[in-house]
């Protein structure tokens, strides 16, 4: 026997024991951390060499889609307080359960017009402020049942002062949020200056910051149920200790749960590191992926695609070898980090980002996806290549930022940062007025 | 600590910026979760999660429908204390945009790509699903229908506004139309050149030639009921707190002003009289709007018209039916929207939004 036969038959024989642990590997039980979509059969064969498309299963497959939901119970509606200062807050928590338990994973709320589980709702002086205000619990696929929200009594006194707690989601980042305090003075005599906030996340972790931003990172957080609430606190302390409170709610969806309840599908959450793609001196960018998922059986990689974006272009996509990434299964609460990816954009200058899909099956016959890009950085403006600033007052920040952080180049997320910290006020805008924007040539559309 | 200035200002009179790129392939839908804002409200009131999408071309652009908050109107009535005319064809409506602009419109206080406040607030979730599963791109298909036969303005800053082929004008972003899409999802154009976001997509579909979205489209009237009642608590709730949509503005400049109006408490046809806050009234109108394309008006007894009668449906397309999300089922073609089949791709960016730099 040559070695081409060899290697034949040790090929032809790897595909059939790979054919037949495909068949095979529905056969498995699941105590997925979501509720199986199941009573449906086990997810339909993934075929390596099919192309993307189609390798789901169908929706009238999945139970969580069509099979009857029966709208949930409302147990209680508890209320922090019975009686609060018109402004102040009273925090409402809903107790509901679902007609089959089953269903209990996808409870979430609406209390007046804020979604959530524990809701902060606030006092008013104005006696209709409530009239149509309804606690409303909803199970899965949305089916709903609703309570008036139970009346408190609103005194007539008002806090000097009220610390207001609002968020934002963070890019390429699964679920960092960057949370704000702001005081808000209601006729006070003398005002309140804070010099250190404490934080609380409402996950058991608590921070403290001297300015009135802080960054949390919920990425981590349980992902067995729908949505995931939070209600999340800061307190202001002024040098001479006295304090003023704000708390807010959080709810956030839980996509792993979602995606694999809804569709059958595990989901990969990954973390790029580092978080922007950075070019070395060579104009390569380097990055590596940190992968997990919520499920509780281990994950094998199998597939690896990847498909080039270019401005205007035709994408083009590839196949390659699931060892590029150095992972190849990823334990039940466990993190892989892969091996460096390193692009050269100097070879391809206009593929603005490689878009890397992964695929993949659990141990129990799930199939598993996820993605992440390893981008080109933005090249800097010059005079020959850019878009124009034409607006006086973003040129002023801009300026200032430059001289603030002493960067040659800034970014929006430099000068919002420095307008929250209170630094860009008193900006020295261009008297002239701005002028007149040129249309631009109206790009192409890339043909299907 | 800051850095101490090294670099030269006083000089330099000319600034550029070179965008943030994203990793949205063309054809593909983007999906965003607002925790704020009505028509966040609307849709959570429905059970529904998310609450904007948008479609990116593959050429540096996306195209959504969204509005600007809408003002106070320029003279004070008690009839009608928010701006109707902006209530009634939200502007810019559907537009395009390019990536800096939808940076600032996701991460940062910004509004529409044309400038202002939006409507959402309170970005939370952001991720994309592509529009090739049958391996036919009909995505692409649905994308360059919209960048090449949709009528187009431009109005600055990198954005273009588009309309309806046959329309009066550039498409405004039209509250009722969580109400009734009245049939844009098979091509008609519906009152006030209206759309909103996701029923712009499901427009792309059809008028691609994809087919219909029908998917789940009706909702029941106990959806409709609360809808309504949480989107007027929550306008309220924004007014009375000087947050979110409404921005304050009316209760700090009309909140001292009492109108007088007859309540529901009536006795052998007498009502007795009340006097409901200007936040109050701001919701009635913003309620009346949603509810019956009636944006001029804060008369109550038009939105609880709709509230109260047992009969009332909505019939509309939202962001989780394009994602094939919940019970909406998923597909590769209609009359499932043809990007629905996919799960949800994380979303990455090239740089913490645009590069600035000046000469």
């Amino acid at each position: 026997m040559t070695r081409r036969h060899r290697l034949k038959i040790v090929v032809a024989a790897g595909a059939a024991l790979v054919l037949a642990w495909w068949l095979h590997r529905g056969s498995g039980g699941s105590t997925a951390a979501a509720p199986a979509p199941g009573g449906a059969p086990r997810a339909a064969a993934v075929t390596p060499e099919a192309s993307a498309p189609r390798r789901y299963r169908s929706s009238s497959e999945v139970r969580a889609v069509v099979a009857d939901a029966k709208a949930p119970v409302i147990d209680e509606v508890v209320l922090e307080k019975s009686e609060v200062c018109d402004g102040e807050e009273n925090l409402v928590t809903v107790k509901a359960h679902a007609p089959d338990p089953e269903d209990d994973p996808f409870l979430h709320y609406m209390v007046g017009g804020s979604t959530g589980q524990r809701v902060i709702v606030r006092g008013s002086s104005d006696p209709k402020a409530y009239d149509h205000a309804q606690v409303i619990a909803f199970g899965r696929n949305g089916v709903s049942t609703t309570v008036p929200l139970p009346r408190f009594t609103v005194k007539p006194c008002k806090a000097a002062h009220e610390l207001l707690v609002t968020y934002r989601m963070l890019p390429n980042r699964p679920s960092e949020l960057e949370l704000t305090a702001a005081v808000v003075a209601h006729g006070a005599a003398r005002p309140f200056e804070p010099v250190r906030f404490v934080w609380t996340f409402g996950d058991g972790t608590r921070t403290e910051t001297s300015v009135p931003v802080e960054e949390h990172d919920y990425s981590r957080r349980p992902q067995r149920s729908l949505m995931s609430s939070f209600v999340v606190g800061c307190t202001a302390y002024a040098a001479s200790g006295e304090k003023v409170e704000g708390r807010t709610s959080l709810e956030l969806t839980n996509l792993a749960f979602e995606t694999f309840a809804y569709k059958g599908v595990v989901k990969l959450v990954g973390e790029l590191e580092p978080r922007f793609p950075q070019a070395d001196a060579d104009g390569a960018v380097t990055e590596r992926i940190r992968l997990w998922h919520f499920h509780d059986r281990p994950v094998q990689i199998r597939r690896l695609q990847r498909t080039k974006l270019v401005v205007g272009g035709r994408s083009t996509v590839e196949e390659v070898s699931p060892g590029t990434l150095g992972i190849g299964q990823i334990g039940a609460g466990q993190t892989a980090e892969s091996q460096p990816i390193r692009i050269d954009f100097r070879q391809e200058p206009d593929v603005y980002s490689v878009e890397y899909y992964v695929e993949g099956v659990t141990d129990d016959g799930w199939p598993v996806s996820g993605n992440f890009a390893v981008m080109q950085p933005p090249r800097p403006p010059t005079p020959d290549h850019h878009d124009p600033v034409v607006d006086p007052v973003l040129k002023a920040k801009i300026l200032r930022a430059r001289e603030l952080l002493g960067k040659r180049y800034v970014t929006d997320e430099d000068i919002w940062r420095l307008e929250r910290e209170g630094l860009m006020t008193n900006l020295k805008v261009d008297p002239a007025p701005p002028q007149p924007e040129a249309p631009p040539q109206r790009p192409a559309a890339p043909s299907p | 600590m800051l850095a101490a200035a090294r670099i030269p200002v006083h000089a330099e009179t000319y600034c550029g910026s070179s965008p943030a790129s994203v990793n949205i392939p063309g054809g593909a839908i983007a999906l965003q979760t607002s925790a704020g804002g009505p028509v966040a409200t609307v849709l959570k009131a429905a059970g529904e999660i998310r609450t904007h999408s948008m479609i990116a071309h593959g050429n540096g652009y996306v195209t959504h429908s969204t509005m600007r908050t809408p003002q106070q109107a320029s003279s004070f009535s008690c009839s009608a204390p928010v701006d109707a005319p902006a209530l009634q064809r939200g502007y810019p409506g559907m537009e395009q945009i390019n990536m800096g602009a939808l940076y600032a419109f996701t991460y940062g206080a910004s509004g529409p790509g044309a400038g202002g406040k939006g409507t959402d607030t309170g970005t939370l979730e952001f991720f994309y699903q592509r529009g090739n599963g049958d391996s036919q791109n009909r995505g692409q298909q649905a994308a360059n229908w919209l960048w090449n036969s949709a009528p187009w303005w431009y109005i600055g800053n990198g954005t273009y506004r588009i309309g309806h082929p046959g329309g009066s004008g550039p498409a405004n972003y039209v509250l009722y139309q969580y109400r009734d899409m009245q049939r844009i999802n098979e091509g008609y154009i519906p009152s006030w050149d209206g759309s909103v976001c996701s029923t712009t997509l499901a427009w792309s579909q059809y008028m691609s030639g994809n087919g219909k979205v029908n998917n789940q489209n009706t909702y029941p009237h106990s959806v409709v009921s609360n809808a309504l009642n949480a989107l007027h608590q929550r306008v309220y709730d924004d007014c009375e707190s000087g947050l979110g949509f409404w921005d304050g503005v009316l209760a700090d400049t009309f909140g001292a002003i009492s109108c007088a109006r007859a309540s529901t408490i009536c006795v052998f046809g007498v009502c007795a009289p009340e006097f409901p806050s200007v936040c109050t009234l701001a919701a009635d109108q913003v309620s009346n709007c949603f509810s019956t394309g009636i944006c001029n008006s804060s008369d109550y007894h038009t939105w609880y018209s709709v509230r109260d009668n047992g009969s009332t449906t909505a019939t509309s397309i939202s962001p989780d039916n394009i994602g094939g999300w919940a019970n909406h089922g998923w597909g590769t073609v209609a009359p499932y929207p043809v990007w629905s089949w996919d799960v949800a791709n994380d979303v990455y960016w090239s740089s913490p939004g645009n590069v600035y730099g000046c000469w």
